[in-house]
């Protein structure tokens, strides 16, 4: 599948189909549709312990992994990034799929740090997912929450909205195994191609005129959730494995009757 | 003039009338709990199909068996399906000799319904080895 028909699906994007365009593209007039997008490996990251060693803080994390709620071994790839700071961490989850990650981030900057995991299936490449971990509110995040640069990515371009004093000083494109830094413009950075069998998590480092922030989005823009919801109706679900971008993921399609 | 005479009778008919009318009415008003329907579980067919498809979307499927790395193979297709349903997978050569020596399924069929699907997909080695995979899935009714 296409990374951006998929992106579009997203209520996230600027340009995404709205509820009825998805209805008229799809050309079904009397029947709901809800369509959902989510990655096959789930991660669950939840913080163990922190103390402070020097001028940094060390953080204990205990890491999840699992399919279908069925627990999962996988290959840890981490990033930290904070204001000029940037680490890696490895690390692997066992058959019971936990694992444990000691990392440090400088002391001043652990408020504005981003800890970035990728876990990939052992015994599949394709099976690559990944979660961010917020340290400013100790909160894991699936999807991005902040908004103020409404970042929006789409044809290998990362367009944002830069105005009001705010400046994107740097833009990481990070996948499992590889982390690029392309040069970000006034309102778009050029997404590098990846060779990697990982959707691609991209952090935009800005600054406005009260500080320094960051915020994420995926590319392909998945987990997703576009169409009808369904609350207190029946529907009929069809779920599908699909590929997008060399990277496997759950496509949930819901059909079901309007009520008239 | 028997019958107009009993009263007790009539009223008993009477409450009878009302009661099967308020049950009705209960009936009818109390909507029924929307439950979330599953068809994957009722075209379990299609769901073999696209799972085996969509992993051998770039030939991933046949170097696992070319490598008779079961294990992976095993955990590859169960990472596709939902934990509800049971599979055996079978691979067989082109004589039709099964090929893995110990059963690749996660347990024992969880119903009677078992839906079959056979996926034939050719090893991109030089030797181009043909592999008929047959998937056997069952739900849980």
């Amino acid at each position: 599948m296409d990374p951006d028909k998929i992106s579009r699906l997203n209520p996230q994007n600027t340009i995404s189909l709205t509820h009825i365009d998805l209805a008229t593209s799809a050309r079904l007039t009397d029947i709901a549709l809800g369509i959902s997008v989510s990655q096959i490996m789930n991660i669950g990251i939840e913080q163990l312990s922190n103390h402070t060693v020097g001028g940094n803080t060390a953080f204990d994390f205990q890491v999840s992994t699992f399919i279908d709620a069925k627990p999962t071994s996988a290959n840890l790839h981490c990033y930290i990034i904070a204001e000029n700071y940037l680490n890696t961490v490895n690390a692997t989850t066992n058959q019971s799929g936990v694992g444990t990650l000691a990392l440090q981030v400088p002391s001043g900057n652990v408020d504005d740090a981003l800890l970035i995991v990728f876990a990939r299936a052992p015994f599949d490449e394709r099976i690559t997912s990944f979660t961010v971990y917020k340290f400013a509110n100790s909160m894991q995040q699936t999807t991005p929450s902040n908004t103020s640069l409404s970042l929006s990515p789409l044809d290998s371009t990362l367009f944002y909205n830069a105005s009001d004093g705010v400046s994107v000083e740097k833009v990481y494109a990070l996948t499992y195994s590889y982390l690029q830094t392309p040069t970000p413009g006034s309102s778009q950075c050029t997404v590098p191609a990846s060779v990697d069998h990982s959707p691609s998590v991209l952090v935009a480092c800005a600054s406005d005129g009260s500080g320094y922030f960051e915020e994420w989005t995926a590319y392909p823009q998945v987990p997703l959730t576009a169409g009808s919801g369904f609350a207190n109706s029946e529907r009929n679900v069809f779920t599908y494995t699909v590929t997008v971008d060399g990277v496997l993921y759950k496509l949930q399609i819901s059909l079901g009757a309007i009520n008239r | 003039m028997r019958f107009v005479k009993d009263k007790k009778g009539q009223v008993r008919v009477i409450e009878a009338f009302f009661a099967s009318v308020l049950i009705l009415s209960c009936l009818t008003l109390i909507p029924a709990q929307p439950t979330p329907k599953n068809t994957s579980s009722s075209n379990l067919a299609s769901l073999a199909e696209n799972t085996l498809v969509s992993l051998d979307s770039d030939g991933h499927l046949s170097l696992l068996v070319a490598s008779e790395d079961w294990a992976a193979l095993g955990r590859c297709v169960e990472s596709a399906l939902p934990l509800s349903v049971w599979f055996n997978l079978t691979v067989y050569d082109v004589n039709s000799h099964p090929l893995n020596d110990y059963p690749i399924c996660n347990g024992g069929a969880v119903s009677n319904t078992i839906s079959s699907f056979n996926y034939v997909c050719a090893s991109s080695s030089s030797n181009f080895e043909v592999y008929v995979l047959q998937l056997q899935l069952a739900a849980v009714d």
